[in-house]
């Protein structure tokens, strides 16, 4: 069931909300673990923000720092709410402490603690297609070269030859070097671990492969109604997607600060993938990336179309049924 | 994670409410792992009569203080096995300022980098840098030889942060009502 709302904002910018729900909701077993991926549902939100989960997708391609900047505010407001719930619960201690088990608080008092309680941030997804970045992880901070920096920067791609030149840009995700670009689907995931069932890292990041892989089957088009139904597997332990050549259509780095996620997956639309294999990428020497136009030709799909299937795909494992997309062309996201 | 609920329920009782048991998951584990240090290994043995303090963080990290001020710190079982396997452990500077709350350093397991974070103020002596060899000591004996880091600080001045802390007993308490 969709429902689409239009709202023109202030500044002119074009924001469309629309609301989709899934009617049906099954009950996760007892002993769910991350390794259950046949499931439907991985997780479940065991908290009340977390039962919605915001789409955030910027429609105009941008420069990485901005996306980045975006992030850190999202990340900064998950951050913040959780140091002001840890001192509304020392205090409350504190005073129980205090009065021998026999404080109480006031109505008022305690409205307005639910109301900052409810505050806290949704999950929060936001997709973005880059302008040229070379991105590395921590695992390069010390063996990053000013001679493999140059090389990268003065790239010049095979296809799309009128890009601007790539920039190199430190992150403080997991893993070494990657690529995004135009034709990449970016996904950053914001989200707090512990609002979750049973929900460590390292099923998040089985859930973003998961998702990545369920939305590479599922995937439509306007024009076709047939589904992609491209068959992806995993490449020995290794994190990340890949097609049945071994060859990777998806990477995943993320960065977890006190069980506040961020960063996530990029998948391969329909970028030069000049970019990708002309360097070791992701620390796998001899790994060559594809991407879906490479292994569908005909394949039509925008980069837009890919991140609303992965949200929708994410929320599904993460047991969330209502999904509130924004769309936004970034504008109004600096303003500050 | 503070329920609504909760908030009222803090207001009359001081004993967390128990919470209902959990059968052995993959994911994580808590009652089937020790989080007590290792006696065997240097954040122990440090000092002839042992760490003067062990205290544990809400996000799963260990302190050992001993009598001079050297404190160790590491992430517990638990946060190991939540973590998986450790590919990557990120180290601070030695000669570091670090303030309570200060990241200093990061364990990176399945492309996923989690900051670890240090409770008190103090100054780094060094990382452990047998971890840039052998992530896996995290995993193997994280209480132990897969210490993280070794600081110096002033307990007096840290004392007020030192309180906040868990013991042992709190920490295994706080496990159970945080699944």
């Amino acid at each position: 069931m969709y429902r689409n709302i239009r709202i023109a904002s202030n500044r002119g910018s074009y924001i469309s909300r629309s609301i989709i729900s899934k009617a049906w909701f099954r009950p996760l077993s007892s002993d769910a673990t991350c390794d259950k991926l046949k499931e439907d549902k991985i997780t479940e939100p065991v908290a009340p923000c977390a039962k919605v989960i915001r789409h955030l997708q910027f429609t105009e391609r941008m420069p990485f720092q901005e996306g980045l900047a975006i992030q850190e505010k999202f990340v900064r407001a998950n951050l913040d709410m959780k140091k002001l719930q840890s001192k509304i619960e020392q205090k409350l201690i504190q005073l129980d402490e205090e009065y021998g088990g026999m404080a109480s608080i006031n109505d008022s008092e305690k409205q307005l603690l639910d109301k900052i309680m409810e505050m806290k941030p949704n999950p929060t997804v936001l997709t973005f297609e880059f302008v040229p970045t070379y991105t590395g992880g921590k695992r390069i901070k010390k063996t990053m070269s000013k001679d493999l920096q140059d090389k990268l920067e003065n790239f010049k791609p095979s296809q799309q030859v009128d890009n601007p030149k790539p920039q190199f840009v430190q992150v403080e995700r997991g893993g070494e070097i990657t690529f995004h670009g135009p034709g990449q689907m970016v996904a950053y995931i914001i989200l707090d671990l512990k609002t979750f069932e049973d929900f460590p890292a390292r099923c998040f990041i089985s859930v973003i492969e998961k998702a990545t892989a369920n939305t590479l089957k599922k995937l439509t088009t306007g024009s076709n109604p047939a589904p992609l139904n491209m068959s992806t597997t995993k490449v020995d332990d290794k994190t990340g997607v890949w097609t049945e050549n071994g060859e990777k259509i998806a990477s995943i780095g993320v960065h977890v600060r006190r069980s506040v996620t961020s960063h996530g997956v990029c998948i391969n639309v329909s970028p030069d993938l000049s970019y990708l294999n002309s360097f070791e990428m992701c620390g796998t020497p001899n790994g060559l990336a594809t991407s879906i136009e490479n292994e569908r030709p005909g394949f039509n799909v925008s980069v837009q179309d890919v991140s609303i299937a992965f949200v929708r795909e994410l929320a599904k494992l993460l047991g969330i049924d209502t999904v509130e997309r924004m769309q936004t062309n970034g504008s109004d996201m600096m303003e500050e | 994670m503070l329920s609504v609920a909760a908030i009222s329920r803090i207001a009359v009782r001081t004993a967390p409410r128990a919470a209902p048991l959990r059968l052995f998951l993959r994911c994580q584990s808590s009652s089937a792992v020790q989080n007590h240090l290792n006696k065997d290994e240097l954040p122990f043995k440090f000092s002839a009569a042992g760490p003067k303090l062990v205290k544990y963080t809400k996000e799963h990290e260990w302190l050992a203080m001993h009598a001079d001020g050297t404190t160790f710190l590491g992430i517990t079982d638990y946060a190991a096995a939540a973590l998986g396997d450790a590919t990557y452990i990120e180290l601070p500077e030695e000669g570091t300022a670090v303030e309570a709350s200060d990241s200093i350093g990061s364990v990176e397991s399945v492309k996923s980098a989690s900051e670890v974070y240090v409770p008190v103020a103090g100054e780094i002596i060094e990382g452990n840098t047998e971890l840039e060899a052998s992530p896996q000591l995290i995993n193997s004996d994280p209480m132990g030889k897969g210490w993280i880091a070794k600081l110096k600080i002033d307990e007096k001045a840290n004392q007020a942060a030192l309180d906040e802390l868990f013991s042992l007993e709190q920490y295994e308490e706080f496990l159970k009502s945080d699944e």
